[in-house]
């Protein structure tokens, strides 16, 4: 998921707004249990990642990674839901089957634990997706200014920042040492080759890293660079701020508060 | 589980977080530039090496927990070793969660507790041996408790509390000793790849 330059009303939101958002959207997403409340809060998210209108690659990726979810949900909890009374589809081990019947306690596919994990794969895409709206409506380094407006230390900012422009320079480097690696011979096909790969590329791409690392921090240091930096760009709360964020605790606690009545 | 056991847990787990912000946020201002751009670089690292996996081997249910284990441990311990003090796993865990948050998976703070308790733990662990990864026995010690301490996390707390699924007691074993199984052979793989790394950085004229 990437950041999507466009000029939105979410867009213009302060980031800080959109991470005290994410905050209030895991607190709804660990305290919702009625299957209505659930449902509001994940057409509430998914009407915010439309209202963005993404590319249609990254609207597939989310179904394929919601897809996938949604199944691996619904197989887990068929087969883990604990709660009664829940009804046997398919038994795969029963409790008296030998020592791996008396060790799981039996195996078996529940018809209920199949719809709570679809109930609660709610959860996850309502997390998958609000996630995805921060990122596809805040640029990275709004983001960071963000998080250190709400107190995380600079320097934790100022790491992530390096890292971010790190990435690129790192995937080149690994392909050029792989693509080498590979002319002398080696095979990095299959799982073994995989592991293979990853022992004769990391030594020579980290040293070479270390060095352009070094390289970077005496370029900051004969700066006189201390981790702070001066911010171009100032953030301020507006009125839409507070009328979001107003609006959005307000939806919350009733949610919360009422959401016993919507079961 | 039960809701009392649970809650009490929660209590121990935040305990922990809020000794541990305290203690990093004194020993962040220590760290050097130099020091913060090998931690970047690590971060970026960690994002990379784990991609094929999270991609590939650790979309295969039941022995996903190993497969995902492994590089990220080594390559974490490779980052620890270079920089043996307090704060650098922190550091390391934490700005490797917030890059790709940042870029990529999108910005939950539902998983921030995740990355903070498999810090903690480490840092912990390196406090109490007083040793940052100088043997082999000690990285294995310490692979063992990230795995035993960020699956036990996971599935005892995490999935139950937060996103609401049942796990049985033999799954969550399994997961478990794949994730210690991995963590250990991630150690002994960053204790071995680190030697040369360490050697070039030391003697080596980077």
């Amino acid at each position: 998921m990437k950041y999507l330059d466009k000029e939105t009303f979410l867009h213009r939101l302060d980031p800080r707004s959109k991470i005290i958002l994410g905050f209030m959207g895991a607190i709804l997403i660990v305290v919702l249990r009625a299957p209505i409340a659930l449902s509001l809060l994940f057409l509430t998210v998914l009407a915010a990642f439309g209202y963005l209108r993404p590319a249609r690659r990254t609207v597939w990726t989310m179904i394929i990674l919601m897809a996938t979810a949604l199944c691996f949900t619904m197989i887990s909890q068929g087969f883990f839901y604990a709660l009664e009374p829940r009804t046997t589809i398919l038994t795969i081990l029963t409790p008296d089957s030998g020592m791996l019947g008396s060790i799981t306690g039996g195996i078996a596919l529940y018809q209920e634990g199949i719809i709570y994990g679809a109930l609660q794969s709610l959860r996850l895409f309502s997390a998958m997706l609000l996630s995805g709206v921060i990122v596809m409506s805040t640029y990275p380094s709004d983001l960071l200014l963000g998080m250190g407006g709400l107190g995380v230390p600079e320097r934790i900012g100022f790491v992530v920042t390096v890292s971010i422009r790190f990435l690129p320079t790192l995937m080149d480097e690994a392909g050029r040492i792989l693509l080498a690696q590979k002319l002398r011979g080696l095979d990095v096909k299959g799982v073994r080759g995989g592991f293979r790969a990853f022992r004769y590329l990391l030594p020579p791409l980290i040293i070479d890293s270390l060095r352009n690392a070094r390289r970077i921090a005496l370029a900051a240091e004969v700066r006189a660079f201390t981790g702070k930096r001066t911010k171009v760009r100032e953030l301020r709360f507006s009125l839409r701020d507070w009328a979001v964020l107003g609006f959005s605790a307000v939806g919350m606690i009733i949610l919360i508060l009422y959401q016993g009545g919507l079961s | 589980m039960n809701p009392y056991i649970g809650s009490v847990i929660f209590i121990v787990i935040l305990g922990g977080i809020v000794f541990h912000l305290l203690r990093t946020r004194k020993a962040i201002p220590s760290f050097s530039i130099q020091e913060l751009v090998i931690i970047a670089l690590f971060c970026s690292l960690l994002y990379i090496a784990i991609l094929p996996f999270k991609f590939g081997l650790s979309r295969i249910p039941i022995i996903q927990s190993f497969f995902f284990s492994i590089p990220y441990t080594a390559m974490l311990f490779i980052g620890i070793r270079l920089i043996p003090r307090a704060g650098t796993a922190t550091l390391i865990i934490c700005g490797h969660s917030l890059l790709s948050q940042t870029i990529s998976s999108g910005v939950n703070p539902l998983w921030w507790p995740y990355s903070l308790m498999a810090s903690f733990v480490l840092e912990l662990y390196f406090l109490v041996t007083k040793s940052y990864l100088e043997t082999t026995r000690n990285a294995l010690g310490a692979g063992f408790l990230r795995g035993l301490t960020v699956y036990l996390y996971f599935y005892c707390f995490s999935a139950p509390f937060i996103w609401h699924q049942f796990y049985a007691p033999w799954y969550i074993a399994i997961q478990t000793a794949q994730g210690i199984g991995g963590s250990m052979i991630g150690a002994s793989l960053g204790m071995y790849l680190s030697k040369p790394i360490i050697s070039a950085s030391r003697y080596g004229g980077i």
